[in-house]
């Protein structure tokens, strides 16, 4: 595997947890925490995506693009709006723990991801694609651990209320 | 003196010059009710004034059972003597005929009058029923900023140790909950460092988002008296808005909604580039100065005024004042904690201290203000779902100490994840998870964003409402039970203000009717339910308020906000007296963070923090890893745009607020002839220009309107920044005729907050602007 394809891998799971955190947004909009903050992180992630295009391009590898496409556009307001009737029922809670397993899984990959770079930025001796990872890595890294907070803050509440949830 | 009655207008009284060194001079400032003259008041009783959080120390006086009015203590540091408009004729609606006097049920569709011993037969009954069926996680508990410290801990002991359940908050969440969290994130702990005296000595003066001669009357005052003595201090204020203090700044910086981070970390670059940099302090005392350098030095004064539509000059000039001042007292309101980015952009205020070395000394300090009175009190006890006596969650030994004092096994107090805070609190609510919510001392149906969505949350069917208040309001309209409230006055309690002062406020009259204070009902829910402590004995072990008092100051113990040195006795002896208060320190304490240790060491701490970017949790062994021990941190972000951007069809940013003569959803200042005469309607202030465009005048009827609602109100043209409007958020609907069209600032505003102190942003929405008819 070449570096610039290893680049091009991050690109691709930058790119794929944007997607996921913007759909997972929409999904829950209700949540003001999904609505606006993983829509903000999913900015984050596209900033990065970006940031790494010119580097996977000096190793000879074009990556896909890095904004979201029309179709995407479209999923996400029906997204919307199913969200503003399904977020008066209680499954909204446990779909909303299933996606940020999801998302946490998504941005897990990425942030290895990072590593993989890096380490081939270290023994390739570029120190550009190095500084990319000191500046760039933490918001990556801080995603993954905004998610657990949140993990942590909503499972209680999927597993302790229901009609089924508290034990015999 | 002046005649009380012109202080509605005259609202920050006659002037008492001042200087650094000088101890402000007394100034009493009396108001009794019409024809009573001070001779015949039968007692005057020990209390503060409960209209901000200022604290005013004051004295009620009492005439044939009924209060007849107040005199402020000349006596007390923190006002000595004076009361601003709003504590001088507040007082009145504790007199009001329409207090709520009996307890009410929902029968057939309508609120009837009942008895105590229904209605909470009712609500135990409720909370079995879903305590068995649904667990400890289907309550929430949603209080004030505005009940007694005795009233909060006995509800935190009762929803933590006796429910279990993590979903408890208060309207402190709307208020100062970023003023909390960025003390935490900055020192380690909650408590604003410094004392009223500060602003006597300081030599600069930085007011971000504060809109001191309408908020805090008295605090402004002794600031006018600096500004009209010999040695008056440099003022920098960061306002949208020409407010009274903009007018006295010589820097104003008008900053466009929604920006505050840009122009803060602007700040911050200007005082490293020209070395305005305490090294010594930074190295020595603080954490974190390169990842702050590495974000804020792109703030340029070009930049900072391209995101902020402010001149870079104007910019620059401000830093240069605070880069060159001897004595910077810096405060911070809700222009930066209902914005988004509060957290950070408090932090940054911290920031500007710390690089500065303005900490721990008389004149530097910061004041992360309150806006309640008793918002100190929420957060100290644990009512707004942070364990009480600022101990961790996170600590394993803290849940422990809490455990043991509460007498219950450290398993049942909820720490496996933070509080659930109050805007989830609701979510939980809309989606059917949370079933019972017991609301005390707050009228959310006027006071959180995006009404429409309250209204139609507080209304559903599955969910059981209890509301305690004093009068009926929007809330209590939609509730299954309504709780009649004793009110300051008619209730013996404890307050702490803003600068940590603690005040004794004794019972002056008796409740009208049945009410009774939210202390005794939580301990009679408590026995209703049989919560009990792990040896079988009653979860409270207290039977009245001074046992409250004792039971929480034992837990403080040791803590920054240590009660363990006062007692009812000394404070009714002393008057007010500043925490932490204990053997070392039993006259209290003026200024935190003397020695420059800050209280961060891993073991000690409040909480561990969060990454300002991100808003992930720290985890307790990356904190260790920083080995902050006894050192401030020094943390930044970003700045990032607004969530809702103004656009075509929405071409103005809407803000809210409050106004000088009326207190929240006016529940009592509505109920105070004069202050109700002074201010009887809302409004919106407009810009000159953007009225033009829009073709309104001053006074026409116009129509706001945002993605989520509109409301009509009259329209004033004022200095407003162009391209904002503000409407005070105070005007809901309990004294307007039924059809009358909506006033309430918070049809407009969005359901959004910080992603890390949980505050809704009641800054900044997209509006536009119409007009429906002639000024009358």
């Amino acid at each position: 595997m070449s570096l610039g394809a290893a680049i091009a891998d991050l690109h691709g799971a930058e790119v794929g947890l944007a997607r996921d955190l913007e759909a997972a947004a929409e999904r829950h909009a209700l949540d003001a925490d999904m609505l606006h903050h993983a829509r903000a992180l999913a900015g984050l992630a596209r900033v990065r995506a970006g940031l790494l295009v010119p580097h996977a391009e000096r190793y000879g590898v074009t990556v896909g693009s890095t904004s979201p496409g029309p179709v995407a556009a479209a999923a996400d307001a029906v997204r919307h709006a199913a969200a503003q009737v399904l977020g008066h029922h209680e499954p909204a809670g446990a779909m909303l723990l299933h996606d940020l397993r999801e998302l946490h899984a998504q941005a897990g990959r990425v942030e290895l991801s990072w590593w993989v770079v890096r380490q081939g930025a270290m023994v390739h001796r570029d120190t550009e694609l190095a500084d990319l990872f000191t500046v760039h890595h933490e918001t990556a890294w801080n995603t993954l651990g905004w998610l657990k907070t949140k993990v942590k803050e909503a499972a209680p509440q999927v597993l302790s209320v229901g009609p089924d949830a508290v034990a015999s | 003196m002046p005649e009380a009655r012109d202080r509605v207008v005259d609202v920050w009284g006659a002037r008492t010059p001042v200087s650094p060194g000088e101890e402000w001079p007394e100034r009493v400032d009396v108001h009794l009710q019409d024809g009573v003259p001070e001779s015949d008041v039968e007692r005057w009783v020990t209390s503060a004034c409960p209209l901000c959080s200022h604290g005013c120390g004051l004295d009620i006086a009492v005439r044939g059972g009924r209060i007849a009015g107040v005199r402020g203590r000349g006596s007390d540091r923190v006002n000595r003597g004076r009361l601003g408009p709003k504590g001088l004729f507040g007082w009145q609606a504790n007199n009001s005929p329409d207090r709520l006097r009996r307890p009410l049920v929902r029968q057939g569709g309508d609120l009837v009058e009942s008895d105590w011993d229904t209605a909470m037969d009712l609500i135990v009954a409720r909370s079995k029923e879903l305590l068995q069926e649904r667990g400890p996680l289907s309550m929430a508990f949603y209080t004030s900023g505005q009940l007694f410290l005795e009233d909060y801990y006995a509800q935190a002991m009762v929803a933590m140790a006796g429910v279990g359940t993590p979903h408890v908050d208060g309207n402190t969440r709307l208020c100062t909950a970023t003023a909390d969290q960025a003390l935490k994130e900055s020192f380690g702990a909650d408590g604003d460092p410094g004392c009223y005296e500060d602003l006597i000595e300081c030599d600069t003066l930085l007011l971000v988002g504060h809109n001191m001669p309408e908020t805090q009357t008295v605090m402004w005052a002794r600031i006018l008296d600096r500004l009209d003595g010999p040695t008056p201090p440099r003022l920098v204020v960061i306002d949208p808005r020409r407010t009274e203090a903009a007018r006295r700044a010589d820097v104003h910086l008008p900053v466009k909604n929604g920006t505050n981070l840009a122009l803060l970390n602007g700040l911050q670059r200007e005082l490293l580039v020209n070395g305005w940099v305490d090294e010594a302090f930074v190295s020595a005392r603080t954490v974190g100065l390169e990842a702050v350098e590495q974000v804020v030095m792109t703030y340029t004064p070009e930049l900072v005024a391209e995101i902020c539509e402010v001149p870079a000059e104007d910019v620059q000039r401000a830093a240069q004042l605070l880069g060159t001042s001897q004595r910077l007292v810096s405060t911070v309101l809700q222009g930066v904690y209902q914005s988004h980015q509060a957290t950070a952009s408090a932090v940054a205020v911290n920031n500007i201290q710390l690089l500065r070395g303005m900490i721990g000394r008389p004149g530097a300090t910061v004041f992360q203000m309150n806006g309640q009175p008793t918002a100190q009190n929420t957060r100290e006890t644990g009512a707004d779902g942070d364990f009480p006596a600022f101990l961790n969650w996170q600590n394993p030994d803290h849940v422990q100490r809490l455990a043991r004092h509460w007498n219950v096994e450290p398993q049942q107090i909820p720490a496996w994840s933070r509080h659930t805070h109050a805007m989830q609190i609701f979510r939980y609510c809309e989606e059917g998870a949370v079933r019972f919510l017991w609301i005390t001392g707050t009228n959310p149906a006027v006071s959180l964003p995006d009404l429409d969505r309250i209204r139609s949350i507080l209304s559903q069917e599955r969910l059981f409402v209890v509301a305690s208040d004093a009068f009926a309001n929007e809330t209590t309209a939609l509730a299954d039970v309504v709780l009649p409230a004793a009110l300051w006055g008619e209730k013996t309690g404890t307050f702490t203000n803003a600068d940590r002062t603690v005040h004794l406020s004794d019972q002056a009259v008796a409740p009208p009717g049945d009410a009774r204070s939210d202390h005794d009902v939580f301990v009679d829910y408590a026995r209703r339910m049989g919560f009990t402590g792990r040896d079988g004995s009653a979860l409270i072990p207290w039977s009245d308020v001074e046992g409250a008092f004792d039971h929480f100051k034992e837990l403080t113990a040791g803590r920054p906000c240590d009660y363990s040195g006062l007692s009812y006795a000394k404070l009714r002896a002393a008057g007010g007296i500043q925490w932490p208060c204990n053997d070392t320190a039993p006259d209290g304490t003026p200024r935190l963070y003397t020695d420059h240790a800050f209280p961060s060491d891993a073991a000690y701490c409040e909480e561990f923090g969060h990454d300002l970017t991100t808003a992930a949790a720290k985890e307790p062994d990356a904190y260790r890893a920083e080995q902050p021990g006894g050192r401030a941190f020094l943390k930044s972000a970003h700045w990032t745009p607004p969530h809702e951007e103004t656009d075509e069809a929405y071409p103005l940013i809407v803000t809210t607020g409050r106004t000088v003569h009326h207190w929240h959803t006016r529940t009592k200042t509505a109920r105070a002839p004069e202050l109700q005469a002074a201010a009887p309607e809302a409004w919106v202030e407009i810009s000159e220009l953007d009225a033009k465009a829009a073709g309104v005048d001053d006074g026409d009827r116009v129509r706001i309107e945002t993605r989520r609602g509109a409301i009509e109100v009259e329209a004033r043209i004022t200095d407003v920044r162009k391209g904002t409007v503000f409407v005070p958020f105070h005007y809901g609907s309990w004294d307007r005729a039924p059809g009358s069209p909506p006033r309430a600032a918070n049809e407009l505003t969005l359901a959004t907050w910080d992603p890390i102190s949980h505050q809704p942003c009641f800054k900044h929405a997209a509006a536009r602007i119409t007009r429906v008819g002639m000024s009358s």
